[in-house]
């Protein structure tokens, strides 16, 4: 039984490390339901939130423009990332000013955050974790 | 419901897939709940197989008769396992069975109320292993016009099939994609790995300690995996694969066909997992059979070992150029680009790492267990992990503009089998160990020998 010491030791010791998971308060104003709700990355549960919503709401094809709750380029990219995966069929990029020189325009706006648009639009989804915009019919 | 309905593949399908293999009385020394386990496991990497010849064919996945098809595979497979059968050694006595028992089914508890409660999902699942597989369910097929869209690219086309093909074939059966379902396979195939290693431990060569190794194995992962948010990514299933594969390795020499034909379809649902299960599969199959005297001149272990990787990846390899997706694992650029000025920056930052996943316990413990322990170590699982620390050295060393963010994020989860493979190392000493192991415990209290200790009158 000594020899199965060591190892049952180290297996205690990282159980216990694991456990310590257990009690560490992350909370996150997200419902049960959403499998991101408390992890590490800032974006993940907000950004999953907000588009399996309103995923519905925004048709196959359409241009669909996103930003993030700060204004760091990176931020938005990743958030565009997201989007793309959880909004399959629509054209997603990062939102850019209107008249940009690609000359594409979106047609909706999802907004991570409370930030107002700077672009006028019409509100089709609010929830805590973003805004939902149709910028032109 | 349909979470229930998506994850009833993994625990109702792909055991029924692999038995016509498993039931194989070659592999009636194992335990039900392992057999179980690696029945799925090889279920999994066949009907992977057949999903992607089906896409190559042109034909559109319906799940019917792909599990007829991957079913006769495994049925045929007998064949191949025909064989003189090694005779199994009798279970390894097995101390602090029941206290390693409970930390592996701790470890697992754990891991599956992070989980539940939103606390591991990894992003991974969300960037590109759920979107692949949406779109290969959708369009009953791997869809080659989604993974060469230019906008995908962040969804690295060319990583191997496995997962998201499993994936997919879930998200058919249950109508849709369940992402919490998705995340909930890193506590299920994290129990997969603690009902199957203490079974093929206890038949290795020189076992010691199987079940208190294999908590060892499973805590450490739990706590890699929580801390790195694996929740839904690959790393658990090349976790399994590679483990259990590595185990079956362990057994006694010379190992019989049946029983390489396993340890092959495991190192191919490897290779077919993750990148770098590759270098994985090949280090393990190349340092195994060049150990073996006899059975490195002959080409049927070869051919066991090897041929699942070369036919699984070949296929895959077939359709991404065929469909001119990709050619290679293209993001690893040449050797020959290689950043060798930072090699002191990538390793600084793995040790980094490394601290911030349990303060590297994970990986210290299971050295502990190598160091402290009786009897040395088995020299193959320390030669796959240096392999592996190499390989993913290497890669950390590829000319992108900063590697470190990089590494902050994934190293702790990549070099995570290095951290089992130490423990495995422990569990079945080399010879030159285990006679100094054994000459030690004749004069320590009456201890625990391994049968074939016992039988070597050690």
């Amino acid at each position: 039984m000594k020899r199965a010491a060591v190892a049952l030791a180290g297996a205690a010791l990282l159980v216990a490390f694991a456990a310590l998971r257990l009690v560490e308060t992350r909370p996150r104003n997200l419902p049960e339901s959403n499998p991101f709700r408390r992890t590490l990355s800032p974006f993940d549960g907000a950004a999953f939130a907000l588009l399996e919503r309103c995923s519905g709401s925004i048709p196959q094809g359409a241009a669909v423009a996103v930003e993030a709750p700060s204004r760091r380029p990176g931020d938005s990219a990743y958030c565009m990332l997201l989007a793309r995966g959880l909004l399959p069929g629509r054209d997603v990029r990062v939102a850019s000013p209107p008249g940009a020189p690609d000359g594409w325009m979106p047609q909706f706006l999802i907004m991570l955050g409370s930030r107002q648009p700077d672009v006028a639009g019409r509100l089709l989804l609010r929830t805590p974790e973003g805004t939902v915009w149709r910028l032109r019919e | 419901m349909r979470e229930v309905a998506w994850l009833a593949g993994w625990v109702l399908l792909l055991p029924l897939l692999g038995a016509p293999l498993l039931s194989h009385r070659a592999y009636g020394s194992f335990s039900v709940p392992c057999r179980l386990v690696l029945s799925a496991a090889a279920g999994a990497v066949i009907l992977s197989f057949t999903q992607t010849l089906s896409a190559l064919a042109g034909l559109p996945w319906s799940a019917l008769p792909l599990a007829l098809l991957t079913a006769a595979i495994a049925g045929s497979l007998r064949i191949g396992a025909r064989g003189s059968a090694t005779p199994s050694p009798a279970a390894a006595e097995d101390p602090g069975r029941s206290l390693a028992g409970f930390l592996a089914a701790a470890s697992i508890g754990i891991a599956l109320l992070l989980t539940a409660g939103g606390a591991v999902g990894s992003s991974d699942l969300l960037l590109f292993w759920g979107p692949k597989a949406q779109a290969f369910a959708s369009a009953r097929t791997i869809d080659a016009g989604f993974l060469s869209d230019p906008r995908n690219a962040h969804m690295h086309p060319y990583y191997p099939p496995l997962v998201t093909n499993l994936f997919a074939l879930s998200t058919t059966i249950a109508g849709g994609l369940r992402w919490d379902a998705a995340t909930l396979t890193f506590p299920l195939l994290l129990a997969g790995l603690a009902v199957t290693l203490p079974s093929l431990l206890r038949r290795a060569e020189r076992p010691w300690a199987p079940a208190a190794i294999s908590a060892v194995v499973v805590s450490a992962l739990a706590l890699l995996g929580t801390e790195a948010d694996v929740a839904g990514n690959a790393d658990v299933f090349l976790w399994l694969f590679e483990l259990a594969g590595m185990a079956l390795l362990l057994t006694p020499r010379p190992i019989d066909a049946p029983r390489l034909l396993l340890a092959g379809l495991l190192l191919a649902g490897a290779a077919t997992s993750k990148v770098e299960g590759l270098p994985f599969a090949l280090a393990a199959a190349l340092l195994y059979l060049t150990g073996q005297r006899a059975r490195g001149r002959a080409l049927k272990p070869w051919v066991l070992l090897l041929a699942p990787t070369a036919l699984s990846l070949g296929a895959w390899f077939w359709l991404g150029l065929s469909r001119k997706v990709f050619d290679r694992y293209g993001e690893y650029g040449s050797p020959f680009d290689l950043r060798w000025e930072r090699l002191g920056l990538v390793a600084s930052q793995i040790a980094r790492a490394f601290w911030s996943a349990g303060w590297a316990l994970p990986f210290l413990v299971p050295l502990a267990v190598v160091l402290l322990g009786p009897g040395g170590a088995r020299r193959l699982p320390l030669a796959v992990a240096a392999t592996l620390a190499v390989f993913l050295t290497l890669t950390y060393l590829s000319p992108v503009p900063d590697p470190r963010l990089w590494i902050e994020w994934s190293a702790s989860r990549t070099f995570a089998p290095i951290a089992a493979l130490l423990a495995l190392s422990a569990a079945a000493p080399d010879e030159r160990g285990h006679a100094r192991h054994a000459i030690e415990s004749s004069s320590d209290t009456p201890e625990i020998q391994s049968p074939a200790a016992k039988d070597s009158g050690q």
